[in-house]
C-alpha cells in the first residue's frame, strides 16, 4: 500500500476514525494493539511473507533489548548486542546484500580464471528492511550504551518498529524518541491534525507534481541508448536531484503529517537541502535520520572529530561508504558514498569561505553530479554517463528533446513555473517545515496555498506511473 | 473531530464541484477507453455522432452480443423496399448501469425505432466497470443506492476520470480525429471451442447460483432491475420498442432467463431456439458463439423481426 494510492486514502480514513475511537475508549495498550494490527495489514499489502521477518526482527530485539539491560557485567551485555547485530545484519545481509557479494566474488572469480561463476540465490528485497532494521539496531545499542530502559511491553515494542507512517522509508526513528509516544495517553489534537494535514498535501504535491513529473525526463536522459552531450547529462542530474528530493522529502512530509493526525512526532528527515551552502551543510539537511545515525553509530565509535585528521578523514569516509551500501547492493552506491565521504575530507581540510549566493548553486551543481553514479544502472552505465559529462561537450539544443518527449510544450510551461513557485517556497521555509511557514500566513494566503497545491496535483499531478517511492528499494 | 471533518468538507467539496462541472469533450471521453474492448468505445462514439447513417434497431449487452448478434445479416434480411438499420452496439462485460448509459446516448443522437438487450440465465447485480467512464457525471453521481456494492469505487474512477479527461483538455496535444464509418458492429470469430473445454465448462456450471428467491432476489436485482425500469422510461418517453434478447452461456440448461417475469413487463423477450446453444459447433469459448453460431443465431432474429413487423 503506498501513500500516493486510493486504497491508502481509504486504509488511512478508517483507521484514523478507528483508532481514536479506541484511544478515547480504550487503554494505551489496546491502541498500541490496534495500531501494530493496521501496520502489519499495511506491511503484509505488499507481500504477507514480509510480515514473518518483521516479527522475527521485532522478537529478536524485544528479547534482547530485555537481556542486555538484565545483565549486570559489561561484557555479559555485549554477548547480547553482539547477537542481535548478528541476527539484524544477518536478516538485512541475506536480503539484500547476499547476491552482490556472491556475483561480486564470482566476477572476481571468474576474472582471475580461478573457478566457475557461484550461482546466486533468488531472493525477494523486502520493501523498508533497510529502514525498521537499522531503527530496532539502535534500540538495542542504546540500551547497551545504557541510554534507554528497555520497554517490557512487546506490543509496544512491535508497534515502534512496525509504526506504518514510517515503516518501508522512514524517518529511521530512535526508539527515545518514539518509543514513549506509545505509552501517552493521547488527546485528539486539532491543530496538531491540522498541521498533519498541510505536510501531507506538501508531500503530495512534492512526490506527484514535481518527482513524478521530473522522473520521465530523468529516466529519458539515463535510459537513452544515444551517447549523450554533456548538457543533457548534467540536465538528468539535475532532474533526478529534485526527482529524488521530492520523491523522498514527500514521503517523509507524508509520513510526519500522519503520524501527526495520530498524534506522535517524528524527526525531520530533510531541511531544503538544495539551499545548503556546504557540503557539510548539506548532510545536515539531507536524510537528517540516516545521516545521524551513521554519525551516532558507526562515525562517533569509530573515533570521530576527535582524533588525527587523517584518522578523521579515514572515518568520514568509512562512514560514507557504509552509507553508500545502506543504500543497495550495488558497486554504483559504494561510489556515491565514497565520492560524497572524500569531498566531505577535501572541504574540511581547504576551508574557502564563499559568498551565500556562490556556494547554494554550487553545492546543488556538486550534489547534482554525485547523483549521476547513484542513478547509474551499473559500473559500465556509469562509465557511459561519465564520458558523456567531461568529453562529449556539445553546445546544442539536443537537450530539450528529452523534455518535449516527455510532456507537451503547454504542460512544460506549466511545470516551469509551478517549480519556479515550488522554489521560492522552499527558499522561504529555509530549515523550518511547510505546514509552519503557511500557518504564520494570513487565512487568505493559507487559503490560496491550500487551493493552489490541490489544483496543481490534479492539473499537473502524473497518475501515469505506477504509485512508488524510490526509497522503497532500499 | 466534528470540526476536522467540517473543514475538510468545506475545503474538497469545491474542488470535487469544479471538477465535476467542466464539460468535457465527449470525444475524448471515448477515446480515453482505446486500450478497452477492441477500442469499441471510440467506434460507439463515431457511429452515434459522426456516422450520419440512422439507426432503426439497436442491439445492446456484452461481449456475448457482440460476437453472436450480426447485425449487417440481420439488416440485408429486413431490407426489403425501404432500408432498415441494424447495429450491434456490444460492449465487453456485464453490468445493467452500462445498458442504460448507453441507451441514453443513443436517445440524444439517433432516432431509434426498437432496442434489443442482452439478458442472460440472471441478471449481473455490479456495476459495469466501464460505466463511471462512459455515463454522464450526474448518472455516476446519483446512481441506484440499492444494492450498489460499487458506488465507491464508480465515484473514485469517474473522478480520476475526469481529472485525466481535464489534463488532457489542457496539456494533450490535439491530433485530429479520424471518425470511422463503420456501420456494423458484430465482431466474428471463426474458431470452434474443444470438445473437452465445452464438457469442462458444463460440468463445472454451478446452477445454485441462480436459485435466489422472494425476498432474497428482490433485494439483489433491485439494482439491474431499476436500471431495467430506467430504460423501459426512457423508451417509454421516446416511442422506442423495447425487446430482450436471451443468450444463454453453453451449458446452463435454462430455457427462460430467470428475470423472465421484468423482462415481460417492459417488452417482448425474444427466445432463441435452444438447439443453437446446444450445438457444439457454433461456439468458440463456453461464453460466446462463434461465426457459424451467429449466422444461425442473426438468421433466426431477423426472421422474428420479420414477423414482428407483419
Amino acid at each position: 500500500m503506498v501513500f500516493n494510492s486510493a486504497a491508502f486514502a481509504v486504509f488511512l480514513f478508517i483507521f484514523f476514525n478507528v483508532y481514536w475511537y479506541v484511544n478515547n475508549h480504550h487503554s494505551p495498550r489496546f491502541r498500541n494493539a490496534i495500531t501494530l494490527v493496521a501496520s502489519y495489514l499495511f506491511y503484509g499489502w505488499w507481500d504477507w511473507r514480509f510480515l514473518g521477518l518483521i516479527f522475527i526482527s521485532s522478537l529478536g530485539d524485544y528479547l534482547l533489548g530485555v537481556k542486555i539491560e538484565q545483565k549486570e557485567k559489561r561484557a555479559e551485555k555485549r554477548v547480547f548486542l553482539i547477537l542481535s547485530l548478528l541476527i539484524n545484519l544477518g536478516i538485512l545481509g541475506l536480503f539484500k546484500y547476499f547476491n552482490f557479494f556472491i556475483d561480486s566474488l564470482s566476477d572476481l572469480l571468474t576474472t582471475l580464471s580461478l573457478g566457475a561463476a557461484i550461482p546466486s540465490l533468488s531472493i525477494i528485497l523486502p520493501v523498508g528492511i533497510s529502514f525498521y532494521t537499522f531503527q530496532t539496531l539502535s534500540y538495542t545499542i542504546d540500551i547497551y550504551r545504557g541510554k534507554l530502559k528497555p520497554t517490557r511491553d512487546p506490543i509496544q515494542f512491535f508497534t515502534f518498529v512496525a509504526f506504518f507512517p514510517q515503516l518501508v522509508a522512514g524517518p529511521i526513528e530512535r526508539a527515545k524518541n518514539l518509543l514513549p509516544q506509545f505509552e501517552a495517553t493521547k488527546k485528539f489534537d486539532y491543530a496538531k491534525t491540522i498541521s498533519g494535514l498541510r505536510l501531507i498535501l506538501w508531500g503530495l504535491f512534492k512526490k506527484i507534481v514535481i518527482a513524478d513529473n521530473l522522473g520521465p525526463i530523468a529516466d529519458n536522459i539515463f535510459g537513452a541508448e544515444v551517447v549523450l552531450s554533456s548538457l543533457s547529462v548534467l540536465i538528468g542530474s539535475m532532474a533526478f536531484a529534485f526527482q529524488i528530493y521530492c520523491d523522498f522529502s514527500g514521503y517523509s512530509d507524508i509520513a510526519i503529517g500522519i503520524s501527526k493526525m495520530l498524534g506522535y512526532d517524528l524527526m525531520r528527515n530533510f531541511k531544503t537541502p538544495y539551499f545548503a551552502t556546504s557540503l557539510t551543510n548539506f548532510w545536515h539537511r539531507w536524510h537528517i535520520s540516516l545521516s545521524t545515525w551513521f554519525r551516532d553509530y558507526v562515525y562517533i565509535p569509530l573515533g570521530g572529530g576527535r582524533q588525527s585528521k587523517s584518522r578523521t578523514s579515514l572515518n568520514i569516509i568509512a562512514t560514507f561508504l557504509l552509507s553508500g551500501l545502506w543504500h543497495g547492493a550495488n558497486s554504483t552506491f559504494i561510489i556515491w558514498g565514497g565520492l560524497h565521504g572524500a569531498l566531505l575530507v577535501l572541504e574540511k581540510r581547504v576551508k574557502v569561505h564563499v559568498n551565500k549566493m556562490v556556494a547554494i548553486p554550487l553545492v546543488f551543481l556538486i550534489t547534482s553530479v554525485l547523483w549521476i553514479p547513484f542513478r547509474a544502472e551499473d559500473l559500465r552505465h556509469l562509465g557511459e554517463l561519465t564520458s558523456s559529462l567531461f568529453l562529449n561537450m556539445g553546445i546544442g539544443l539536443s537537450w530539450m528533446e528529452h523534455f518535449s518527449a516527455c510532456h507537451t510544450e503547454s504542460k512544460l510551461i506549466a511545470l516551469a513555473i509551478t517549480f519556479v513557485l515550488f522554489l521560492l517556497v522552499e527558499a522561504k521555509i529555509g530549515t523550518g517545515d511547510f505546514s509552519e511557514w503557511i500557518a504564520a500566513k494570513s487565512t487568505l494566503w493559507r487559503r490560496v496555498g491550500y487551493y493552489f497545491l490541490a489544483t496543481a496535483i490534479l492539473l499537473l499531478g502524473n497518475f501515469d506511473v505506477k504509485p512508488y517511492f524510490i526509497y522503497f528499494q532500499f | 473531530m466534528k470540526r476536522l471533518y467540517i473543514n475538510l468538507f468545506l475545503f474538497i467539496v469545491p474542488i470535487a464541484l469544479v471538477v465535476l462541472v467542466i464539460p468535457i469533450d465527449k470525444l475524448k471521453v471515448y477515446q480515453g477507453l482505446k486500450n478497452d474492448c477492441m477500442s469499441r468505445g471510440i467506434w460507439i462514439y463515431d457511429r452515434l455522432f459522426e456516422n450520419p447513417v440512422p439507426i432503426d434497431i439497436a442491439f445492446l449487452g456484452s461481449s456475448h452480443t457482440i460476437n453472436s448478434v450480426n447485425d449487417e445479416l440481420i439488416e440485408t434480411e429486413l431490407s426489403g423496399l425501404e432500408s432498415v438499420n441494424v447495429v450491434n452496439f456490444g460492449y465487453c462485460r456485464l453490468g445493467r448501469n452500462l445498458t442504460y448509459a448507453l441507451v441514453e446516448e443513443i436517445i440524444v443522437s439517433k432516432k431509434v425505432n426498437a432496442l434489443v438487450i442482452e439478458v442472460r440465465e440472471d441478471e449481473d447485480r455490479y456495476s459495469h466497470p466501464m460505466f463511471p467512464y462512459i455515463a454522464r457525471g450526474e448518472d455516476v453521481l446519483m446512481p441506484v443506492l440499492l444494492f450498489n456494492r460499487d458506488i465507491g469505487q464508480d465515484y473514485f474512477d469517474h473522478v480520476s476520470y475526469k481529472v485525466a479527461l481535464i489534463q488532457d483538455e489542457l496539456f494533450a496535444a490535439n491530433h485530429p480525429h479520424q471518425a470511422s464509418l463503420q456501420n456494423h458492429g458484430f465482431a466474428p470469430v471463426p474458431d470452434t471451442a474443444t470438445i473437452e473445454l465445452m464438457n469442462e465448462a458444463r460440468a463445472t456450471r454451478d446452477k445454485s447460483k441462480y436459485d435466489l428467491d422472494g425476498i432474497e432476489r428482490d433485494f439483489y436485482m433491485s439494482f439491474p432491475r431499476t436500471y431495467l425500469n430506467k430504460i423501459a422510461l426512457l423508451c417509454d418517453q421516446h416511442k422506442i420498442r423495447m425487446y430482450f434478447l436471451y443468450l444463454p452461456a453453453f451449458g446452463w440448461g435454462l430455457e427462460v432467463p430467470s428475470e423472465m417475469e421484468t423482462y415481460k413487463k417492459h417488452g417482448r423477450v425474444l427466445i432463441p431456439p435452444m438447439s443453437i446453444f446446444e450445438d457444439l459447433d457454433n461456439w468458440y469459448d463456453p461464453n460466446h458463439l462463434n461465426e457459424a453460431g451467429a449466422e444461425q443465431l442473426s438468421t433466426w432474429l431477423a426472421s422474428e423481426f420479420k414477423e414482428i413487423s407483419n
